[in-house]
């Protein structure tokens, strides 16, 4: 079939000497398909050689330019000087943390006698944690400038913005790919390779019967939408990654949700450590929009829901 | 499209490739405030992104001489650009420290005018009543990024280099291909069968699976003689039927 559709490749009437400007390529290769006229661009570099080379080495170009821009671990050579200053950090957090028994009480988190409080509400000492990540939030991880490829198959639970799947035993629904006739599942350990059965039906998937994921376990999940005539590994296909909850990390959870409203702050940090993005970002709307640590969070959050 | 100033750059270009100093004078000027507007947004420090700008310009009026250019002026100016930007990132920059402006030619300028070779040789080999049919079919049948990923991989692009150019993962792309190639297949199997060389040659397409242990289905061989078939069991047929089958 390719030698056969070779022949079709260029349309007489793209041979004539008409070839986009290196403004336009460039607008491309810089804004992609948020261009205006992505559409006209791209229908004439796929038929015109000369634009599309020229395409290319620019696309290239960019890509190296955001490989080399992306963070890296820093070098050996820094690793005992930065780990110095992160313990003076810390010491110093803790220090303060320690020293302060008796801090305003306009703080919204506070610690009293070794007790921390949010508002009026006392924290379980397991929550002392996530009460010290909100004041020094974490850095937003770093992305690509490019606007994120949407996955061919979009999941729709459970909430593929939370990483943590809640339930041993899940259910998975799915939106219908248009043209799909039929789908396929495939649930596996992410870190073994070990297969969980599943049951498909249509647009959902269970756990096949008996069956009960490991709490604590990284799983990974492919959705495979197949047109017709399509086989498997054809079709449009989606991967989402999850992590269960330990019974403590249940626990958690379950304190979170039943006191988001009366310790916010607490409640998005600690369901950020459980990797429940969607629902540390609700939390989040709970707090004045103009806190600077709320906005922070912001950023973070929306880095990770992106 | 090319505007009047890019008219005027080529035509600066040729002047300059047949060696009139003022025109190459005038097109560097020209390219100067071009590449400084690239490199000013790409490179780590300004004083990097003037070391590019001069790196560009000193291999334009180096190759330009030499060079009859087959693609506008400006592609050519921003694909020396491109190729000096991803020298000047690469890991023998960084670690090596050599001088940008002391680096060998690692890109090799020359190369640039062997690009689009496969492309000529696609025009060659259809005839161009066959083109213009097979693309009318396409635009009918397909849906725009079907038509795309087609159009590319027919002038042998890699998919990765599809995937790259469309914005899409290599999964996508691949699907959309196959998708593609079964909606042209079935069209031409059911409105243009004399292309595939008539009923005979299907007929024995249908033979040959069926030797090679390939049958089709009662539903995808009903689909193939159907005035209306299910288009799903014609793709089914068509695809099973593609590698017996010839554009005449």
């Amino acid at each position: 079939m390719r030698a056969n559709l070779a022949v079709m490749a260029y349309p007489s009437d793209a041979t004539d000497e008409k070839h986009l400007s290196a403004a336009q390529i460039l607008e491309l290769v810089e804004r992609g398909q948020r261009c205006a006229r992505y559409d006209e661009y791209i229908d004439h570099i796929t038929v015109c050689p000369v634009c599309r080379e020229t395409y290319k080495q620019l696309l290239q170009a960019e890509a190296v330019v955001r490989e080399a821009r992306r963070p890296r671990v820093a070098p050996l050579r820094w690793v005992a000087p930065l780990a110095a200053a992160a313990a003076v950090l810390a010491l110093v957090f803790i220090g303060r943390a320690l020293l302060l028994p008796t801090a305003p009480e306009t703080l919204a988190l506070r610690q009293q006698d070794g007790v921390w409080y949010e508002r009026a509400t006392r924290l379980p000492e397991w929550a002392s944690a996530a009460a010290a990540l909100f004041a020094n939030p974490p850095d937003a991880p770093t992305r690509s400038d490019a606007a994120p490829a949407q996955r061919a198959v979009q999941l729709l639970a459970p909430n593929p913005a939370n990483r943590a799947l809640e339930s041993l035993t899940p259910e998975f629904r799915w939106q219908a790919v248009s043209d799909a006739v039929r789908y396929r599942a495939r649930l596996e350990r992410a870190d073994t390779g070990e297969p969980v059965p599943l049951v498909v039906e249509g647009t959902q998937a269970r756990l096949a019967p008996n069956t009960t994921l490991q709490a604590g376990a990284r799983y990974r999940l492919t959705i495979e939408a197949l047109a017709a005539g399509e086989v498997a590994g054809e079709g449009l296909t989606a991967v989402y990654e999850f992590r269960t909850l330990t019974p403590d990390e249940q626990a958690r959870l379950r304190w979170a949700r039943a006191n988001r409203q009366n310790a916010p702050r607490t409640c998005v940090a600690m369901f950020y450590q459980l990797g429940c993005y969607a629902d540390a970002q609700e939390t989040l709307n709970l707090l004045p929009a103009d806190d600077p640590l709320a906005q922070r969070w912001r950023k973070v959050l929306e880095a990770h829901l992106r | 499209m090319q505007d009047d100033r890019s008219d005027a750059l080529n035509r600066l270009a040729c002047e300059a490739a047949r060696g009139d100093h003022d025109a190459l004078e005038a097109l560097l000027n020209e390219s100067r405030t071009r590449l400084q507007r690239y490199f000013r947004s790409r490179a780590r420090t300004p004083d990097d992104a003037e070391d590019l700008v001069q790196e560009t310009l000193l291999r334009v009026a180096n190759y330009l001489p030499n060079t009859q250019l087959n693609a506008p002026y400006e592609h050519w100016l921003y694909r020396i650009a491109a190729n000096c930007l991803a020298t000047y990132y690469s890991r023998a920059y960084r670690h090596a420290e050599t001088p940008f402006t002391q680096l060998e030619n690692p890109d090799g300028v020359l190369d640039l005018q062997q690009e689009s070779f496969e492309a000529s040789l696609l025009e060659r080999i259809a005839d161009e009543q066959t083109q213009a049919q097979l693309y009318a079919i396409v635009q009918q049948v397909c849906s725009d990024a079907e038509r795309r990923v087609l159009w590319l991989h027919a002038q042998h692009e890699r998919l990765e280099d599809i995937a790259q150019m469309l914005g899409m993962n290599a999964a996508t792309v691949r699907s959309h291909l196959m998708r593609g190639r079964a909606k042209v297949l079935a069209y031409l199997v059911q409105h243009r069968r004399d292309w595939l060389g008539g009923d005979d040659a299907v007929q024995h397409a249908i033979e040959r699976l069926t030797r090679d242990g390939e049958p089709l289905s009662d539903a995808e061989r009903r689909a193939l003689y159907e005035p209306k078939p299910n288009q799903s069991d014609l793709r089914r047929a068509a695809l099973k039927l593609a590698k017996y089958l010839r554009i005449e």
